[in-house]
């Protein structure tokens, strides 16, 4: 359902920016079939300047997704492959000694991109995982005393496989904490599965789709992402649910006020690509599975639970005041 | 303004606004303004349908030059009111012709208020308000659909809108109106209608004249009595005195001096103020015999007549007071006598025998005019509306020996010329007799159907004396009143209504308002509004207190007006409108659909749309309302008072 709350009329420039949004959207989900509200979520994400966990098994198209968004989005793009033995400075880059000049000199590492893949996080050791954690959070890579700032926009898509798997580091839930949204993909509808396997390789057609909208947009929408007008009645309600998971004893911990920033960003995000000027609560509800989803741990089984099934426990307990 | 689809919508509003303001003005004009008219209309409907273009301009002030040569050709003049309102008329016309931008359709719209207005002066009656009203409300309705810059709005929002503006509107009229300073005299009056023929008593009688004017109800004059109302016996309205007779008809005594009368006051007063009705002639009816009157400016004659100085063309109020048992001209000059003796040669040659024959039997005139009077009652005598048609050239002496049904002019003319045969000085007077007493205002009401002539003899000591030869005949007439005096098979006005209680009872209520309605608004001049003044306080009010009042009640209506609209429009408190969102939900779950506490308003209201469809439209309208207000950035004071009147009907 489309929200029908008009936007001011001095930001008709606004609304002409979310119209290109729109576009890439409709252009993503023709390469990711059947995950509509994942690509949204996805862009929700990367316009309230966050980073994101997609956690699956292999092969339900992470990396496709990944590759599409940087491509639509007109994003430079660098696919790290985490390993066991991968080095924080494969990431981010080393210094080496230039003997003409008669000094070290940075070599940048893949992340200095607007879009990193990040691609099976978990397989990577915790030191390695913190080099790219560290640098997600401060936008920067600071090697022998020099900073050198990463390209904005900068967005981080990590994609983890399910803990379960054999030879992985599971991140830590204070390194979770890090990724605004985490998602699953699931599989596809068998109806999505059939237009899949009978038409194009998905690959084929990322190289010669066409990006819908400009580093440079991107980054004018996301500066506007924090002036999404937020009532005083929504944030009630978004307190109330942050107060909620703080003070019921299902939750081991409740959310964090980063975790609240978190929610609300995302929710203004998720109403500016309504093409809306204020956040509604339906806003709150529709992201916050992917917000909160791997912030909560539920007391009974201690272990990060279906997303969905969380929000959905919390949402249903929290009325709207 | 661009397409032609809102074109035509604004065309049609603006079309029947006129047509309701100019439907009243059409049959006093003459034809060619009301072709002119549906020619305007229709032209310009078909030229916005087939989207033709304008007319070239030239043409157009060709045309407008030659509708203007039209009005004064028509009426040889563009002054006065009849010529005014034909002109506001064709000018109305023309303007159609080239109306397109929202300016022209301001204009059209004003001048249709303009003739609502023009129509007030030819016809002030309550009915002419109500219409204009309805007029009003259509023109401002449609003034503000064409000068929407957005769609039309829904009929029912504009009619409200409008009635809310008039509804504010509404006491700085009634302030204006009673403060507004109003000066006596002409001024103030309305032009005359020229030619204009209005019923009433004329100056002249002849068989059948009065008779005419008893099939009219309207009304002549309304009365208001100090003290006890007067039997209908003695409520004789004097009009114009008839000296002059031709053998057909009485006429005034044209050549008389201006010579003026004096009432000695005898026995009881009567005090009440009339009413009069506009008929066009100088002279206004009193009880007899008048004394003083005041509140209007006007002279007795010679024959005991009020006349005004000015023909009486509007709403005229005075007070008079009356001596009934008055002696009047005990002794008459020579010059009167001879006129009240006189009679056309070889005319009526019956009747002048038999009132010769009279004086011969009687010698006391009061035993002459006795004798005369039972001829009347002995004999076979019809007092009747419809009398036989008097053809001959010697209409006296058909009624008295051959027809003998007459109406009341019948009866005075044949005993006024009896008595003045036998040598009695004797004339006719015209005047109205009995009226209707109204239970409910306790007003007396006089209409053209009380029409009556009676005659008056000279008496030796006794003066002029009142004799009403048919109260002889059918004193009925006098007492009751028309209706019941004449045969039932003549049809009386009225004669229908009096038997039904229910619609007497209507007649009476109406006549009541109607009376109270003239008396207040359309008799509301100078001295009502001083004696009001007078009664709140005002010493001495004068036209610069009056100013001054008026600012300052206007001042003070706009103040709180505009307090009240500040009260009004504040912006919402949250608590309120989550009551009304909470009424909303309330009435959704009576119908089985409940909302969820923590389930968002969009999602309720598209929930609930699809299992209520047909309260879709509405729901969908109260969650924007309340979204807008409880999320939104702005708060639109409007908003909160839109979302009560879809609740207000909103009932599914």
């Amino acid at each position: 359902m489309q929200g029908k709350i008009a936007l001011p009329e001095d930001s008709a420039g606004v609304a002409e920016q979310t119209r290109h949004l729109d576009a890439a959207i409709s252009a993503l989900n023709e390469i990711i079939l059947g995950k509509t509200v994942q690509v949204r979520l996805c862009v929700a994400c990367m316009l309230a300047q966050g980073h994101l966990l997609i956690e699956d098994i292999p092969g339900v198209g992470k990396t496709t997704l990944a590759h599409a968004l940087a491509r639509i989005l007109g994003l430079s793009y660098q696919r790290i492959q985490f390993t066991s033995d991968l080095l924080p400075a494969d990431i981010t880059g080393v210094s080496v000694y230039d003997r003409d000049q008669n000094r070290f000199r940075f070599h940048r590492g893949p992340i200095f991109s607007n879009l990193v893949l990040a691609d099976e996080v978990n397989r990577a050791t915790p030191k390695t995982q913190s080099a790219l954690l560290e640098a997600m959070e401060e936008g920067q890579v600071t090697a022998d005393g020099e900073t050198h700032p990463l390209p904005q926009p900068f967005f981080v898509v990590a994609t983890q496989n399910p803990t379960y798997q054999i030879g992985t580091f599971p991140l830590p839930e204070s390194q979770l904490d890090r990724f605004l949204m985490r998602i699953r993909l699931g599989y596809p509808g068998p109806a999505m599965e059939r237009v899949l396997l009978k038409g194009d390789d998905r690959r084929a057609m990322l190289a010669v789709a066409n990006p819908a909208i400009t580093p440079d947009l991107i980054d004018r929408l996301q500066s506007r992402v924090p002036g999404i007008f937020t009532s005083d009645a929504l944030l009630d309600y978004l307190q109330a649910i942050v107060r909620h998971t703080r003070e019921e004893t299902d939750y081991e911990s409740g959310l964090s006020p980063r975790a609240a920033i978190s929610l609300l960003r995302a929710s203004q995000a998720w109403a500016m690509l309504h093409h809306r000027n204020a956040v509604l609560p339906e806003d709150v509800q529709a992201v916050l599975p992917a917000v909160v989803g791997h912030r909560l741990r539920s007391r009974q089984d201690g272990s990060v639970t279906d997303p969905d099934r969380v929000a959905r426990t919390l949402l249903e307990a929290v009325p709207i005041p | 303004m661009a397409d032609a689809g809102s074109m035509v919508t604004r065309l049609c509003w603006a079309a029947a606004a006129l047509a309701c303001s100019a439907l009243p003005h059409l049959p006093r004009m003459p034809v060619w303004i009301t072709v002119l008219t549906l020619a305007a209309f229709g032209w310009r409907l078909t030229a916005a349908v087939r989207r033709w273009p304008p007319l070239w301009r030239w043409l157009r002030m060709l045309l407008a030059l030659i509708v203007f040569v039209g009005v004064y050709a028509t009426y040889g003049t563009i002054n006065g009111i009849e010529a005014g309102s034909a002109l506001l008329m064709v000018m109305m016309d023309m303007k159609l012709l080239e109306t397109s931008r929202k300016r022209d359709f301001q204009v059209l719209m004003f001048i249709a208020y303009f003739l609502v207005m023009a129509q007030l002066l030819f016809e002030p009656a309550m009915w002419t308000l109500a219409y204009m009203a309805v007029s009003v409300w259509l023109t401002t309705v449609a003034l503000m659909q064409v000068v929407r810059e957005e769609r039309p709005l829904p009929v029912a929002t504009a009619t409200r809108l409008v009635a809310r503006m008039v509804g504010l509107a509404m006491p700085v009229m009634l302030l204006m109106f009673l403060l507004f300073p109003r000066v006596p005299g002409p001024f103030w009056s309305m032009p005359t209608r020229g030619g204009a023929a209005s019923t009433g008593l004329d100056d002249e009688m002849s068989p059948g004249s009065i008779n005419a004017l008893s099939l009219s109800d309207d009304v002549a004059f309304r009365v208001t009595f100090e003290g006890p109302v007067p039997p209908p016996r003695q409520r004789y309205w004097r009009g114009p005195v008839l000296h002059q007779f031709d053998g057909a008809t009485w006429r005034e005594a044209g050549r008389m001096p201006m010579w003026r009368s004096v009432t000695e006051p005898r026995g009881p007063e009567i005090r009440y103020r009339i009413i009069l009705e506009p008929h066009d002639r100088p002279w206004l009816l009193a009880l007899d015999f008048p004394q003083s009157w005041t509140g209007v400016r006007a002279f007795m004659t010679f024959d005991y007549k009020l006349v005004a100085r000015r023909p009486v063309d509007q709403l005229t109020a005075y007070d008079v007071i009356s001596y009934p048992e008055a002696v009047i001209d005990p002794e008459i000059s020579d010059w009167i006598r001879s006129w009240s003796l006189q009679l056309p040669e070889g005319r009526n040659p019956q009747t002048v025998d038999l009132g010769r024959q009279l004086r011969r039997d009687y010698a006391a005139d009061r035993d002459l005019v006795t004798a005369a009077l039972r001829r009347f009652t002995e004999q076979e005598y019809v007092y009747t509306l419809r009398p036989r048609a008097l053809i001959g050239a010697h209409p006296v002496d058909e009624f008295l020996f051959e027809t003998r049904r007459g109406f009341c002019e019948h009866y005075a003319s044949a005993f006024t010329v009896l008595m003045r045969a036998a040598g009695i000085p004797a004339r006719v007077v015209t005047g109205y007799q009995g009226g209707h007493l109204n239970p409910i205002s306790n007003r007396l009401t006089v209409r053209q159907s009380d029409a009556h002539a009676w005659a008056e003899v000279w008496l030796t000591g006794e003066g002029w004396v009142r004799v009403d030869p048919t109260a002889a005949v059918a004193p009925n007439r006098i007492e009751l009143g028309l209706a019941d005096a004449v045969p039932a098979s003549d049809a009386a006005p009225g004669s229908i209504l009096r038997r039904v209680a229910l619609l007497q009872r209507l007649q009476i209520s109406w006549d009541a308002i109607d009376s109270a309605w003239n008396e207040w608004v359309l008799g509301y001049g100078p001295d009502r509004q001083i004696a009001l003044l007078r009664s709140m306080g005002v010493g001495d009010p004068d036209w610069r207190s009056l100013t001054a009042a008026m600012a300052i009640g206007l001042g003070i209506i706009l103040v709180g007006l505009t307090a009240w609209l500040a009260w009004r429009y504040r912006p919402p408190t949250p608590d309120e409108l989550l009551r009304l969102y909470r009424r909303f939900t309330d009435r959704l779950a009576r119908q089985g659909v409940r909302r969820e506490p923590w389930e968002g308003p969009q999602d309720f209201s598209s929930r609930a749309a699809g299992l209520l469809p047909a309260h879709a439209g509405a729901i969908r309208r109260i969650t924007t309302g309340y979204v807008r207000l409880r999320y939104g950035p702005e708060s639109d004071p409007r908003e909160l008072d839109r979302i009560r009147g879809l609740l207000r009907s909103f009932r599914p």
